[in-house]
């Protein structure tokens, strides 16, 4: 797959898992794993790409004795899950298109 | 590996990034670590998971495109030096300089008398038009003057002959008038003179120029 297409991809995949519940580094990992190849040394630049747009926010909580930072979806980061649906209807519609055309020919 | 070798040479790796991302970085890394081992995974198998520390490093970095004009490969940031290496741009301005200054020195009847018959010309213009400006305030003053005097005159003479009283009366009444718009005219007049000879000597850099002065102000303020 193409790295740019990929790289997008993965964003709205994060920003999806936390539009359920708030989340830390280990568990988006695994909730995603089953769908997508993810790596931690992936998920951190997007975490930190996510942040720096202003789609997550991030906040900490204490657990077994320690601190964890959460990672939390803002309005900037749904809009963004609400535009990648749109996109990819388009996409979609072009992809059908390229299919038909492949058919034909 | 274990975790703290991780971590040494994760930092070797990504010693370009700001002290406040590098922290971030192992905050990540060490929670994903406790998470794991929490999980039951054992340290060893940990970081053996995340691959590649230059790889790690690499997205990291990918991440700062500032900091890739910074990067260059060891060879490059330490080069060869050869046998005989040619001057640095430092060595080569100094020995301009030098140049420079013993030109100047020897030069000097010609350029020193030449600064000074501009500066004498330029003196000479700005006392031009300051007595044209103090001459017609002279003038002015005189016609006020002389307007003021006159009417005393009238008056004093009135009962020797009234007409010829009123004539005096007319005319001195008349150069008030003038001097009063004279001096309308010659406010005007001085206020031109002086931004003249301001932005004359602005010109020739005798005077700071406006903009720097409102820079200067903007900075002082900053300071303060």
């Amino acid at each position: 797959m193409d790295a740019q297409l990929k790289k997008g991809l993965l964003e709205v995949c994060v920003l999806a898992v936390l539009k359920k519940e708030s989340s830390y580094g280990y568990k988006i990992i695994g909730d995603l794993s089953p769908y997508v190849e993810i790596s931690e040394s992936t998920l951190y630049p997007i975490l930190k790409r996510l942040e720096n747009k202003s789609c997550v926010t991030t906040f900490t909580q204490e657990y077994n004795g320690r601190l964890r930072k959460y990672y939390c979806i803002t309005e900037e980061g749904k809009r963004r899950i609400s535009d990648f649906m749109e996109e990819w209807a388009e996409l979609t519609r072009v992809y059908d298109f390229i299919v038909k055309e492949e058919t034909q020919g | 590996m274990k975790r703290d070798d991780f971590f040494t040479l994760l930092s070797e790796k990504i010693s370009p990034l700001p002290a406040e991302e590098r922290n971030k970085l192992y905050e990540y890394y060490n929670e994903i670590i406790l998470d794991k081992k929490d999980a039951g995974i054992d340290e060893d198998t940990i970081i053996a998971s995340f691959g590649d520390i230059d790889e790690i490093a690499a997205r990291v970095l990918s991440e700062y495109p500032e900091l890739k004009a910074e990067q260059q490969p060891v060879h490059q940031q330490q080069p060869v030096m050869p046998l005989n290496p040619p001057s640095s741009p430092k060595q080569r301005s100094a020995a301009v300089n030098v140049l420079i200054m013993i030109g100047l020195i020897l030069g000097s009847p010609v350029w020193l008398s030449l600064i000074l018959a501009a500066a004498v010309v330029l003196l000479s213009v700005i006392i031009t038009i300051a007595a044209l400006v103090i001459a017609f305030w002279i003038m002015d003053a005189a016609f006020l003057l002389s307007g003021f005097a006159g009417c005393f005159y009238a008056f004093w003479i009135i009962p020797q002959g009234p007409a010829f009283a009123f004539f005096c009366m007319g005319i001195s009444l008349f150069f008030i008038g003038l001097g009063c718009l004279c001096a309308v005219g010659m406010v005007k007049l001085s206020v031109l003179s002086v931004r003249f000879i301001r932005w004359m000597l602005r010109t020739i850099g005798a005077l700071p120029h406006r903009k720097a002065f409102q820079k200067g102000d903007g900075i002082h303020e900053k300071i303060i």
